[in-house]
């Protein structure tokens, strides 16, 4: 289960291009196409290098004038999908390295 | 696990013998030498009008033989892939294992020989690989194997991109006389000179009836839509990647690779106009597509 305080960023094993507000991600292991809408190319392109879980909640709630914990709630539900088919990684709080 | 080796001594008799055959898809080349005078004998008319005397950049030595088949697949650690199970691909160390319905293939990363070995003759499996080495050799000259319909109509070439029963081949054969129709189910495109240009292939649709071999200038690409009325509708980038992308045969894992087909797919609706074909199967379909002033 994600948390705030774990740490997302990208895959390394995939191509994307973000093109005209739409992120399309090819992931290599499966060679599956996967589209994302607005906010979730939003979400994708905040966490970038890599984010905190709780920061990038933080920045949706700021951008999207939304309920924290409804944001809370649908930001994470969506890193559980995009995690699922191996499109971002998780690393726990407390993990090393 | 025991690493299955190319036999060099039987790819010498093979070439010896001169079991060889070299196709030749839009400038890419490939050769491919047979164990077996008969599986030689049974695909050459399949690959008629893509034979040619060029020695490939890329080589295959294609063995038959059943008894090792079945010790190797179980040296390899694989078991037969049951009946309508798709090609897979096996990364191991610096090569990729093919594995199809009767056969199995060893192809490198970045040499320029591979091997395979069939069960018995079998001309479906040995087309499944052909696709998936034209695939991969594709994308290494900026090019892309589409499922499309390819068609010249004058000095440049259009593609009607779409999966299955998408309508490909029902195009193809309603297309005018004065048009020539390169495939109607895999089109190759590849830049040459700074444009991307429209190949026929031969792997070709049920009907087996487009086989060109010759190209043309990209000059737009149309999503097939089937609809009730014929119309053309701009489609926006997103939407042609996505098609371009979901319809290009993609045998890679290595994420550099899946980078450049990305990249390809990318520069490939950046250079021509994309539309969504909506339409129904007459032909008055064509009629829209030649009113078209964009080409």
């Amino acid at each position: 289960m994600i948390k705030p305080d774990d740490f997302v960023s990208r895959s390394d094993d995939l191509a994307f291009r973000v093109i005209q507000g739409e992120a399309i991600i090819l992931t290599a292991k499966d060679r599956v196409i996967h589209t994302l809408n607005e906010v979730g190319t939003r979400i994708w392109e905040l966490i970038d290098t890599g984010i905190k879980v709780g920061d990038l909640i933080a920045k949706i709630c700021e951008e999207y004038e939304v309920d924290e914990r409804q944001a809370e709630r649908d930001v994470l539900e969506f890193l559980g999908e995009l995690k699922e088919k191996g499109i971002i990684v998780i690393q726990g709080a407390g993990d090393e390295g | 696990m025991i690493k299955l080796k190319l036999d060099r001594e039987m790819w010498q008799f093979v070439k010896n013998k001169k079991r060889e055959l070299n196709l030749d898809i839009g400038g890419i080349g490939l050769t491919l030498s047979f164990s077996s005078p008969s599986f030689l004998k049974s695909v050459c008319s399949y690959y008629h009008p893509f034979i040619n005397d060029r020695v490939g950049e890329y080589s295959i030595l294609i063995e038959v033989d059943k008894e090792r088949y079945k010790r190797e697949l179980i040296n390899l650690g694989l078991e037969e892939l049951p009946p309508d199970m798709p090609p897979q691909l096996l990364k191991r160390d610096n090569e990729t294992l093919v594995h199809l319905q009767g056969a199995f293939a060893i192809i490198g990363e970045d040499g320029d020989v591979g091997y395979a070995l069939f069960k018995d003759i079998n001309p479906t499996a040995l087309d499944s690989l052909m696709r998936i080495l034209f695939s991969r050799l594709s994308l290494r000259h900026k090019g892309l194997l589409i499922h499309s319909a390819g068609v010249r109509m004058g000095g440049r070439g259009v593609l009607f991109i779409g999966p299955s029963e998408s309508g490909k081949s029902t195009i193809a054969k309603l297309t005018p006389p004065s048009y020539t129709v390169l495939t109607d189910e895999l089109s190759l495109v590849v830049k040459k000179n700074g444009d991307f240009w429209v190949f026929g292939t031969p792997f070709a649709g049920f009907s087996r009836r487009f086989r060109a071999n010759f190209g043309v200038p990209l000059g737009a690409l149309f999503l097939n839509q089937k609809d009730e009325l014929n119309y053309l509708e701009p489609a926006s980038l997103p939407f042609s990647l996505k098609e371009v992308v979901s319809n290009s045969l993609l045998f890679e894992t290595d994420s550099t690779r899946i980078e450049e087909f990305m990249g390809t797919a990318e520069e490939l609706i950046l250079s021509v106009p994309c539309y969504k074909l909506h339409f129904k199967p007459t032909r008055e379909l064509w009629k829209v597509i030649a009113d078209d002033k964009a080409r």
